[in-house]
């Protein structure tokens, strides 16, 4: 299958911040060479790049870029144009886009500068998680000096008039939606907006807008730069470049890194992590792709390559390849229940099925941790995740319902287990309490 | 509330709004910079806020409660958030939790009667690579162990 | 247009429909909460998913998704969709289950039991048992004032609510709060809403959690008779359905009438009925040796002939009050005529309107749904917001739709619109009137002006001449052209229109309404109560109404009548539009419909009205004044009036305009009546500092 990346390949070179992260560092390193050329080239010859690099969204749905980009209108009809870049990153297990923040910033400028032009917009807001605050710093620090730099701003040296804000989310782990991030951008409550109207036509302000990811975004200079071809040499078909991985839970090293897609699970982990916690025969379960993608069994995802469709044909999903792998020792069904507490904790409360469902799933699942249930309320908690599924304004029904038909579907025996020792317990006490009471 | 105070409040919230009123989408800058000011948002400014703003004040409360990093009470000197997600209990984050929650002797969303600090749960600091993970006024610390807790009480203790 | 199939049945309708309205267009029924055709999309109950075909394998919110959002197929077929497979069938028992959840049982003491959308809807798409074994959510009652009880528990989120009074009522008291299942509706500061319009959230709540708290625990909807009418309580003849338990009348609800009300009405038109109980005159009382002693009819009307034998013809006059019915003011001018006398008036309040100016010098020649057509709005001397309630919800809709340079001169208070305040008086009007006020050139530049006078403006010794100026300004701004009239007098009285429309003012030589007061040797005031009863010198005073208020504590003579709800009556709005009332529920006691006790009067006094029953009168009035008969319709007036009476300009003096209504809630004898009424008048004297701050 695919080979493993080579350092000369890798796209996020200070990514563990032991380089200088200055301008003058990022310069060195390659960042900010030949922008204003990349530009010169126009847009077209951006988005068929970037279209032939095969480059999916790194957020988690993995809508191939290019495309995206391409729906901005080709011509402004007065109203500006947005790019907004979704920094929100809250989803359990994932900590990639705070590595590109605090380390490797100017990744993400540029890119901006770049992404900008190709979509018409001479304003990008990055929308920063709340708890993200020295990362904010640290990207604040490297737009200060691209402005100093003259990078940024009015008739800047890229050629393309430019602004980069920072905002500062909440706490509010839906402003990861990119239209709940866009109404958090303006000031509202984070609710998720209907669509369509899509973001392309009525973004932010009413405006056409393009949301994405902070490595999505990251990533375009150096492939513009080396090549779409370069990028697609990376990965299977449909499943391009190369990616970062944040591998967390019962591995002995848990890393943030950067590796070729498609790479399989099992190759992952030895070569970067240092193997499961235990050996692998003590593997358990993994969660590929952060809190809302199905839990997938050890047997299923050792050999599996890590990338979109592989996952997909799990019945689970690469997500934002936020890997949680967990080891024998690990209370499954427990580990599911906190997820659904988190889902239901941070739900916007604007549409009735994931409004009413997370509660009620969760408190199923409460139940479930402990036993005190009953073996036909498994169907029933697979229906209700049914019911919440595709009737959501937003993907967050979605995702709550996910983490918990992926454990329906391959841990079934072990609620049984738990709901028949609950029982048996049960029954027990009451016979002693019978035979005390004769 | 002494009407003095709410007054001198609601000035420096006023100079606040002044200052941020350019940006595009203000609110929230305008509230975080409040929050930063008084250490929550007092809801005696809300009203100059929405009034500032051309907003309802029902607005401004919404988003207030929508986001639950605004305050609406005053939260100890120094705020500690433990990460309740999944990396982290994976990796003895309950533990870690409950051996920190029983130093201080506090549960969790409480202040401790000295008003030196404040627990909260967090879900997911994205620091999940270096479970199990906490924030101390906005600085991260990985791979709790009772000596870094140690550290943390100490630090919050001064 | 764009073709659209739905559930195999191909139809046509226009671009801009959502899927939702196309299908109730194909005749398939889509269930909905959040959606109200009146106010903005929320999208959020999630009921009314359907399929679309080559869509997403998950359903589409109906109500969010336009007909020219979706594909034709790939050789041009209408899209299509179906409302009936089994998809959508378990997409909308699955919502159902979900807003059921965490929904109380408790239907048998819901007040909304019987008419609930959530009820109805429950049985038609719905699953029959509970699956739910949990605790369900408890939610804490708030406190939003006197009329809207709230029970929160029932609460579905689908905020219809707060878009209601956002949007439409133009206040921003009620909000969503806090986020996933804790979400609530709620007030900011949890004090009473401010608006005039707050009982229309009843309505529209498709659950028991928003409630008439007036009407808490009295009737079922089953057990109520319904009976169509129209409101009085301002000029603007509200639609409205009058429902009836016995004689009592139990509640008052709105109808649609997009030419008035769409559907919304004030809160005095909703919860005034208890006013109808109360304080009632139910026998006739004549006064002896000083005090009102109960009498019976032969003696009442004894006790009028004898008074009106001693005067001469000329010191007899009649004055209407502001909810008389057009066959009662008809009757009565036909009475005193055959008396001798031509001094008869409807304007209690001495405005300035005369109909031998023609017909457009004293309607709203525009017509209420004009309004919407409007590009520039001048409110001369009237509060639009406590005069006319939904009227003034049109001039918001408007000003939503943007572009509307809005101008006032009066009072300076909050309309729920921002508009141009040009100052209080004459002096500003003249500002605009010689151009030297910028709002001058928005007028002249629109292309439709419309310009409000109100009867703060009129009802004044200058009110003629300020009547007139304003006439000719909109004639320089080009108000009244071709198709457009632009010319807007807004009445407070449900009778005036009609009143003015058939003649009852003063004739040659007659006495006017101040006259009347201090030099009539019998005066009969029907209804009239807003009268300075402290000027009265009048003689023999004979008070036909309802209700034991000013007028009654004047009178020699009382004769009980039945008020607006007990009688089949015509009004005419200040539109010009003609509308009649119907008898939801009988007067009380011995009092009878104001025409009949006219006619049995007349008998007494020899001079026997030439109608023995209703239709009789009607015909009478028909054929003199044949406009009457065109129910709910508008006759429309010959605009060139205005520029006739704009010509001859008067001089206006120096006062203020100031609003005839002081206290919204306590405008007529009924409303006085009413506790519920005087407890919101309350409410509003002290809220005021609120408001202001």
């Amino acid at each position: 299958m695919t080979a493993m990346l080579e350092d000369k390949d890798r796209i996020f070179t200070n990514i563990y911040g032991r380089h200088d992260m200055s301008l003058k560092g990022a310069m060195s390193r390659g960042h900010w060479d030949g922008t204003g050329e990349i530009i010169a080239k126009g847009r077209d010859w951006i988005i068929n790049e970037m279209k032939a690099s095969g480059l999916r969204g790194r957020g988690g749905a993995g809508f191939p870029t290019g495309l995206k980009w391409s729906f901005m209108p080709k011509e402004s009809d007065g109203r500006p144009h947005y790019l907004v870049v979704n920094a929100d990153e809250s989803e359990p297990g994932t900590c990639k886009d705070r590595e590109i923040l605090r380390h490797d910033p100017h990744t993400l400028v540029e890119g901006c500068v770049i992404a900008a032009f190709a979509m018409g917009a001479h304003t990008a807001y990055i929308y920063v998680r709340g708890e993200f605050m020295r990362e904010r710093e640290a990207l604040q620090r490297a737009i200060d000096e691209c402005y100093d730099a003259g990078l940024l701003g009015k008739n800047n040296k890229c050629g393309w008039d430019m602004d980069v804000f920072v905002h500062h989310g909440a706490g509010a782990y839906i402003c990861g939606e990119e239209t709940a991030l866009l109404e958090s951008l303006e000031g509202k409550k984070g609710q998720p907006r209907l669509k369509p109207p899509f973001p392309a036509n009525m973004g932010l302000y009413g405006c056409p807008t393009t949301v994405n990811n902070v490595e999505s975004i990251a990533v375009a200079p150096t492939i513009l730069r080396r090549g779409a071809g370069w990028f697609a040499s990376f990965g299977r078909e449909n499943n391009k470049g190369t990616k970062l991985f944040c591998v967390s839970g019962h591995v002995n090293a848990p890393a943030t890194f950067e590796e070729a897609m498609s790479v399989p699970f099992k190759e992952l982990i030895d070569k970067h992590c240092g193997g499961i916690r235990g050996g692998w025969d003590n593997l358990l379960a993994v969660i590929p792709g952060g809190s809302s993608v199905p839990v997938v069994p050890a047997q299923q995802i050792i050999d599996a390559p890590m990338d979109f469709d592989g996952l997909r044909d799990l019945k689970s999903g690469l997500g934002t390849a936020a890997v949680i792998v967990m080891d024998k020792s690990t209370d499954i069904v427990k580990a599911i229940w906190r997820l659904s507490a988190f889902y239901k904790h941070e739900s916007c409360g604007q549409c009735t099925p994931c409004r009413e469902g997370t509660g009620w799933m969760m408190r199923v699942m409460d139940r479930m941790v402990k036993g005190n249930a009953q073996k036909r309320e498994i169907d029933m908690l697979f229906d209700v995740t049914k019911q919440i599924e595709g009737h959501t304004i937003c993907a967050l029904g979605d995702a709550a319902a996910w983490p918990i038909q992926g454990l329906i579907r391959h841990f079934r025996p072990e609620i049984e287990a738990r709901i028949d020792a609950y029982t048996r317990n049960a029954v027990q006490s009451r016979n002693v309490a019978l035979e005390a009471a004769e | 509330m002494p009407a003095t105070t709410t007054d001198t409040m609601i000035e420096k919230a006023r100079a606040i709004v002044d200052a941020h009123r350019h940006l595009e989408g203000p609110l929230l800058p305008i509230l975080h910079a409040v929050q930063a000011e008084f250490g929550y948002v007092p809801r005696d400014v809300q009203p100059a806020i929405a009034d500032a703003l051309n907003i309802s004040r029902a607005e401004i409360h919404g988003v207030v409660s929508f986001y639950h990093d605004y305050r609406s009470e005053p939260a100890g000197r120094h705020v500690i958030r433990i990460c309740r997600s999944e990396a982290c209990q994976s990796m003895g984050g309950e533990a870690a939790a409950a051996s920190l929650l029983q130093k201080l002797g506090l549960d969790w969303h409480q202040t401790s009667a000295d008003g030196a600090v404040t627990v909260e749960p967090v879900y997911c600091l994205g620091l999940c690579a270096c479970s199990p993970a906490a924030m101390v006024d906005g600085d991260v610390y990985g791979r709790l162990d009772d000596e870094t807790i140690n550290d943390i009480l100490e630090e919050v203790r001064t | 247009m764009a073709n659209i199939k739905v559930d195999g049945k191909e139809i046509e309708v226009p671009d801009h429909y959502t899927l939702l309205q196309a299908c109730e267009e194909a005749g398939a029924e889509v269930p909905r909460f959040c959606f109200h055709e009146r106010l903005s999309i929320a999208g959020n109950c999630r009921m009314c998913l359907v399929e679309v075909k080559g869509g997403p394998p998950k359903p589409a919110a109906s109500c969010a998704m336009g007909v020219r959002d979706l594909r034709p197929g790939p050789n041009g077929e209408a899209p299509e969709v179906f409302t009936n497979t089994p998809m959508v069938k378990k997409a909308r028992e699955g919502v159902m289950e979900f807003l059921l959840i965490n929904h109380p049982l408790d239907c048998p003491i819901c007040d909304q039991g019987g008419e609930c959308d959530l009820q109805d809807q429950a049985m038609a798409f719905g699953m029959d048992n509970s699956r739910f074994h949990e605790n369900k959510r408890a939610v804490e009652d708030k406190y939003i004032g006197p009329l809207v009880k709230t029970i929160m528990n029932r609460c579905i989120h689908c905020t219809r609510c707060v878009r209601f009074t956002t949007e439409v009522a133009g206040i921003s008291e009620l909000g969503l709060i806090g986020r996933g299942e804790d979400a609530e509706i709620t007030t900011y500061l949890e004090h009473a809403m401010t608006s005039e319009l707050q009982g229309n959230v009843i309505d529209l709540c498709p659950v028991g959690a928003l409630t008439s708290r007036p009407y808490a625990f009295q009737a079922r909807p089953w057990e109520l008779g319904k009976t169509e009418s129209i409101d009085v309580m301002d000029a603007c003849g509200s639609a409205i359905r009058v429902d009836t338990r016995g004689r009592e009348v139990m509640r008052i609800m709105p109808r649609v009438n997009e030419a008035i009300n769409e559907e919304w009405i004030s809160d005095k038109t909703r919860f005034v009925w208890d006013g109808l109980r109360t304080q009632r005159l139910d026998r006739p009382y004549v006064k002896v040796d000083g005090r009102l002693q109960p009498a019976s009819w032969p003696q009442a009307f004894a006790a009028i002939a004898d008074a009106v034998k001693a005067a001469t013809p000329e010191k007899i006059g009649a004055i209407a009050g502001d909810l008389a019915t057009a066959e009662e003011m008809f009757a009565l001018k036909t009475l005193l005529a055959s008396l001798g006398s031509q001094s008869v008036d409807c304007r209690q309040d001495g405005a300035a309107l005369d109909p031998s100016k023609g017909r457009a010098s004293y309607i709203f020649n525009p017509g209420i749904e004009g309004i919407e057509e409007a590009d520039a709005i001048l409110i001369i001397g009237a509060n639009p917001r406590y005069e006319a309630s939904v009227l003034n919800a049109r001039i918001r809709k408007r000003w939503r739709m943007g572009d509307l340079p809005i101008g006032v001169i009066g009072e300076q208070v909050d309309l729920r619109y921002p508009y141009e305040y040009l100052g209080a008086g004459p002096e500003s009007l003249s500002a605009v009137i010689d151009g030297s006020d910028k709002f001058a050139a928005k007028l002249k530049r629109a292309k439709k002006p419309l310009i409000i006078i109100g009867q703060g403006a009129l009802a004044r010794g200058d009110g003629a001449a300020v009547l007139a100026q304003a006439a000719a300004l909109a004639d320089s701004v080009k108000a009244v052209s071709g198709e457009w009239n632009g010319f807007a007098v807004l009445h407070t009285a449900a009778s005036r229109v009609g009143g003015l429309d058939l003649g009852f003012v003063p004739g040659k030589g007659g006495m006017d309404a101040k006259a009347m007061l201090t030099d009539a040797d019998v005066l009969f005031l029907l209804g009239a109560d807003e009268l300075d009863f402290t000027r009265k010198t009048a003689g023999f005073t004979v008070y036909i109404g309802s209700h034991g208020d000013n007028g009654a504590h004047h009178a020699d003579v009382i004769l009980p009548a039945a008020t607006y709800t007990e009688k089949f009556g015509t009004y005419v709005n200040t539109e010009g539009r003609v509308q009649a009332t119907n008898r939801a529920g009988f007067a009380p006691g011995e009092a009878r419909d104001d025409w009949a006790i006219l006619r049995a009067l007349s008998e007494v006094l020899g001079h026997k009205l030439p109608f023995d029953s209703l239709p009789a009168l009607r015909a009478s009035l028909y054929e003199e004044f044949p406009h009457f008969a065109a129910i709910d319709t508008v006759e429309q007036a010959d605009g060139s009036v205005i520029a006739k009476l704009g010509a001859k300009p008067g001089k206006m003096n120096k006062a203020a305009f100031a609003s005839p209504v002081k206290d919204f809630y306590l405008t007529n004898p009924i409303a006085r009546a009413s506790a519920v009424m005087a407890e919101c008048s309350q409410l509003a004297k002290n809220a005021t500092p609120v408001a202001a701050e």
